[in-house]
């Protein structure tokens, strides 16, 4: 009798929070839950460096411009129309009269604007992309509702610039007022405003009443970080989460069967590579390095363990980037690595550790790469390290002699082609360590040109030569990939997987 | 009882102070330069000297670790590298759900534990036992994430009957049904324990005089096991319970990472992976306290349960 | 007392044994047993079921044989189990033997230190470990048998006091015999039940937390096959591709099962009034 009671009471309980919960895995209209693979770790614009932030904050905070929705066209913002001067030296912009920061902060100004660069730009914060605008000079309020940035050089992809999270423009006022604080209390003009964060579970934004431009669609939007890829996809599939990444194979096949779930792949912004470090051995031997680009059998990879996930690269950037030219091109021959390995006085092979961040995205690769130069007689430790440790190592004088990694592009060139092109980024971001005058040279004309045929000439010559060093092998573009369920209406996925919500509605 | 409290609090502090200790010098053994993590990639050797020296890194270490030791008194555990807020309100935002898992899988333990346990030493020698025994161990034996990720698959995935994930949205009940399947998973391998202790307690207690003499008074059977029995073996039950408080913390890395929760398990992995130090020695402290406060508990609970035993 | 005496008295002893050599035996056949090369992958054969000739356990994501995997698994497991135990008893004995045998200040600090260490989970401990020094076998072993040594301390202190207060003892050292040669011929001998009791326990402990670590992504490096990893990378798809996880966590299990068992029925044979 008592121990019946007690079982009734157990399962009586069990129902009660089964009821609780099952209640919650359905859909709420105006609710959007997103999950993400990563926490945040900022919401201050300036300072922020990786994607989940970036995600969260552009709803927040905006720029002077932003990209279309679904491509990278530019469109106004902040700013309503800007023109630039004949050298091509002085950008103004005409900024909206409208528009006011969340939570009574009052309404934006050139102040703000100008507040924003300086901050960027000067010594006190140590933004990470302080130089983001390599040739800036100063900026200026010409009106309460107009701003002047001059340069000490012509920037062909200022505006590109101006859409990316460094240069989101902050309330002077509020970052004043709160400080350090300011970056887990972020105040901005957007049409979600900052609600509250519980760390390690959730950042939620809610509806701005007040937005100067089109309504938010959304009443509240929920942001979920699940590092573990597996509990990721169950709580997508049992409905507790809307939307996510996909970055397996055998997932996306399954989830692109399913009828009631829709896939959104569309050709990243990423390029997936192996690289070396050119001046230690055996990597200073260009032989070895090109002995290496014949052993790995990238199209097996490609098809079969990335099947849909990415595309065979063709080039150092991703088709979508402007000016890239197709320079990339392996054939895949086992013997003849074996050839050049004897050429280069290392026919019995050699052992090596190749570094890579500790997620399935590069442990994948690296495992079958590893399988493939075994073959040949290269033994390659995976070292599995953590994301922040191995850039930070990676940057440094030291670096990583051999390491496999992603490299992250804009529509334009510019940026990414002046950390990895260029002598003078060794070793922070030229990690390859590849000097050469003449590929110098052409990159610097290339970036201080507005003449896009120019450009496109010189950044080809350039991206050609470079290629021939071998200082990377280039394994494919990543497409970018979003699974959500047919109740979220209107989503638009883009090469950056920026997570754009602008038009997104639930209908349940 | 007063006395006892603070006889007991006063031994606590040398263990607490060589928690301290331990936590100082075992950053110093650790490779690698913390300032150049703080400093980033673009830092050059002249930037991390200064830094170092204005941070006091190259003072004699005993002058470091009064310092040291004289923040963490205050309360001032420092700042992360990673995040840069102050370690101390890193650590209270995860303190409330590692709290609450820890506890239901102490409760776990003990709701699925002692009922095995007496029913395996009331049933002693019969298949009822071996069975008993026989799932307790398997709760020790199947590791930790495979019991996660099956109870996951089966109960939240398949049968929808609980959160996949999180710690629940901030309701009684809500944090409730997010904590069950944690909870189980969590406090499985502590059942088994609190099973068998609760089994040898009971057989020894069973064969004690004042049972046989309840026996022969004619109370009924049940109310003698259960009631003057498990007075008896409560002590070495909530024993075992806080000497094992030490795995369950250490259990919660894995539970945490399977239904993405927050807790200071993963916030250390975390850490230790980021080499963030100032996070991993404000955890580390933090994780003694808590077991030493557990033991502390245990300590004083036992007078309170057989007044036998001398405060 | 005969071995078959025993056995039949304590079928722990038996049944755990036995499961104790089967798992030996497969990692030290291995090399012989395995149908394929562990780390041999087939792209285009990439999660197959089990039950084919090919591939009796089914391939993994890679297109890996499972079976092999899980043969060449034991091996990871049964390293760094005993090694682990290995440096654990030896410096747990040398710390245990000191606070025990030495004196009152020495066992004092000695027992401050477990204490503290005792205060740490040890799975974090060993993690941390790993963490600063990097994923490795090595360090794996390092790490694990570090963060037991605590344990075997406190278990031989206090087997050490109980034997030092022994008549045999005493009469050894009124006889003129030195310390050291009083541990090696009265003390050490009459303490080593106690050691092999906690050494196969302990075994167990070390393989569930080799795995843990594995799972973690702090175990030893691909494409090196253990348990752990193989359940971690196999968890993933878990309700389309079980046979990887099944193949990998059941052997976990057993192997920890098997050592259990067999420290409880040692422990049942040498002390029979505890547990």
């Amino acid at each position: 009798m008592h121990r019946l009671r007690q079982t009734a009471a157990a399962l009586a309980a069990i129902v009660t929070f089964a009821t609780v919960g099952t209640a919650a895995a359905a859909p709420t209209p105006g609710e959007l839950k997103v999950g993400v693979v990563a926490d945040i770790s900022t919401l201050d614009p300036q300072l922020m460096t990786n994607i989940t932030d970036a995600s969260v904050s552009q709803n927040i905070n905006e720029g002077l411009v932003r990209f279309k929705l679904g491509n990278f066209e530019i469109e106004p913002l902040l700013a309503k129309s800007w023109s630039v001067s004949q050298d091509g030296l002085t950008w103004t912009f005409e900024l909206v009269d409208n528009a006011t920061f969340h939570k009574g902060y009052g309404p934006l100004t050139a102040d703000d604007v100008v507040f924003t660069f300086e901050r960027l730009t000067g010594d006190a914060l140590k933004a990470p992309n302080r130089r983001l605008i390599g040739s800036f000079a100063s900026i200026s309020a010409t009106s309460p509702h107009a701003v002047e940035i001059k340069l000490s050089a012509p920037d062909p992809s200022l505006l590109v610039k101006l859409a990316q999270r460094a240069t989101a423009i902050v309330s002077k006022k509020a970052v004043e007022e709160k400080g350090a604080g300011f970056a887990l209390d972020p105040i901005g003009t957007g049409p979600y405003q900052f609600d509250s964060r519980v760390t390690g579970q959730s950042v939620l934004l809610v509806k701005n009443p007040d937005y100067w431009g089109t309504p938010a669609t959304l009443d509240k939007v929920t942001y979920t970080p699940v590092p573990d890829s597996t509990t990721l996809q169950l709580a997508f599939e049992a409905g507790d989460l809307d939307m996510i990444p996909v970055e397996d194979s055998v997932k996306l096949a399954e989830y692109e069967a399913n009828p009631e779930l829709t896939v959104q792949a569309v050709p990243g912004l990423w390029t997936r590579f192996i690289g070396f470090k050119d001046t230690v051995a055996p990597f200073d031997n260009p032989k070895v390095r090109e002995a290496i680009t014949y052993a790995i059998d990238r199209e097996n990879m490609v098809d079969n363990l990335f099947k849909g996930l990415s595309t065979l690269a063709d080039g150092i950037f991703a088709p979508a980037v402007l000016h890239r030219t197709p320079v990339v091109k392996y054939s895949y021959d086992p013997e003849k690595a074996k050839a050049l390995l004897v050429e280069a006085g290392l026919a019995d092979g050699f052992s090596v550790d190749m570094m890579v961040p500790n997620t399935a995205r590069f442990i994948d690769p690296a495992t079958a790469v590893q399988a493939d130069l075994a073959k040949v007689g290269i033994k390659i430790n995976v070292v599995p390290v953590e994301l922040n440790t191995f850039i930070t190592t990676l940057s440094s004088e030291q670096g990583y002699p051999m390491y496999l990694l992603a490299r992250g592009q804009d529509p334009t060139p510019d940026r990414v082609i002046g950390l990895w092109f260029l002598s003078s980024s060794i070793p922070t971001t030229n990690w390859a360590r590849i000097s050469d005058p003449e590929i110098d040279a052409w990159v610097k004309q290339g970036l201080s040109t507005m003449d896009e045929a120019v450009r496109a000439d010189v950044f080809a010559k350039a991206q050609e030569k470079f290629f021939a060093y071998n200082g990377y092998y280039f394994i494919d573009h990543e497409n970018s990939i979003t699974v959500h369920h047919n109740w979220v209406k209107n989503f638009v996925n883009d090469a950056r997987n920026s997570i754009r919500i602008d038009k997104v509605t639930i209908e349940p | 009882m007063a006395r006892l409290a603070l006889k007991r609090l006063l031994a606590a502090i040398p263990t607490l102070f060589g928690a301290i200790v331990v936590v100082f010098f075992v950053v110093q053994l650790i490779p690698g330069d913390p300032v150049r993590v703080m400093l980033g990639e673009n830092a050059s050797a002249a930037e991390v000297e200064e830094v170092r020296t204005a941070l006091g890194l190259n003072d004699p270490l005993p002058v470091q670790f009064l310092r040291f030791a004289g923040r963490y008194a205050t309360g001032d555990l420092g700042v992360s590298i990673f995040s840069r807020q102050p370690v101390a309100g890193e650590i209270a935002q995860r303190l409330a759900p590692t709290v609450q898992l820890a506890l239901g899988g102490v409760l776990v333990a003990i709701v699925l534990g002692v009922p095995m346990g007496v029913l395996a030493a009331a049933r002693r020698g019969t298949l009822v036992d071996h069975l008993c025994l026989g799932a307790s161990t398997l709760g020790v034996t199947v590791p930790n994430f495979l019991i996660g990720i099956l109870l996951s698959f089966a109960f939240a995935s398949k049968l929808g009957w609980f959160p996949t994930l999180g710690a629940g949205t901030g309701g009684f009940w809500s944090t409730l049904n997010a904590l069950v399947l944690p909870s189980l998973t969590l406090g499985l391998a502590g059942m088994a324990l609190v099973a068998r202790m609760t089994r040898s307690a009971m057989i020894e207690a069973l064969g004690e005089d004042y049972v046989r003499t309840a026996n022969a008074k004619g109370l009924s059977q049940r109310r003698v096991v259960y009631w003057h029995a498990l007075r008896n073996a409560a002590i070495p039950i909530v024993t075992i319970v806080g000497l094992n408080f030490g795995h369950l913390l250490g259990g919660t890395v894995v539970v945490e990472l399977i239904f993405a929760r927050p807790g200071l398990g993963k916030l250390l992995l975390d850490a230790l992976l980021a080499r963030d130090y100032p996070v991993v020695q404000g955890v580390c402290f933090l994780i003694a306290v808590l077991f030493i406060l557990v033991n502390l508990i245990v300590d004083l609970l036992q007078p309170l349960l057989d007044p036998r035993v001398q405060p | 007392m005969n071995a078959l005496a025993v056995l039949r008295r304590h079928p722990s002893i038996a049944i755990g044994g036995v499961i104790v050599l089967v798992v030996f035996a497969a990692a030290l056949l291995a090399p012989w047993l395995s149908p394929h090369d562990p780390a041999a992958q087939n792209l285009v054969a990439r999660l197959r079921p089990p039950g084919t000739a090919e591939h009796l356990l089914g391939t993994d994501r890679y297109g890996r044989d499972v079976l092999s995997r899980v043969l060449y698994g034991a091996r990871v497991s049964l390293i760094v189990g005993p090694a682990s135990v290995l440096i654990a008893s030896i410096l747990g004995l040398t710390l245990g033997l000191a606070a025990g045998y030495v004196g009152r200040k020495t066992d004092m600090l000695i027992g401050r230190v477990f204490d503290v260490m005792l205060a740490f989970p040890s799975i974090l401990l060993a993690l941390a470990i790993v963490a600063a020094l990097g994923p490795s076998l090595g360090n794996m072993i390092l790490a694990i048998g570090l963060s037991m040594t605590p344990t075997f301390g406190r278990v031989i202190r206090s087997a050490v006091i109980g034997v030092r207060a022994r008549d045999y003892v005493a009469s050894a050292r009124a006889l003129g015999a030195g310390h050291l040669f009083t541990i090696a011929v009265h003390v050490l001998p009459n303490i080593l039940s106690a050691v092999l009791v906690v050494s196969t326990v302990a075994v167990a402990s070390a393989i569930l937390v080799e795995a843990t670590m594995s799972f973690l992504g702090l175990g030893v490096p691909p494409p090196t096959a253990t348990w752990g990893s193989m359940v971690a990378e196999g968890k993933g798809m878990f309700l389309t591709a079980p046979w990887i996880v099944i193949s990998a966590g059941l052997p976990i299990t057993v192997t920890v099962f098997g050592f259990s068992l067999l420290g409880d029925g040692i422990r049942d044979w040498l002390d029979p009034r505890s547990g």
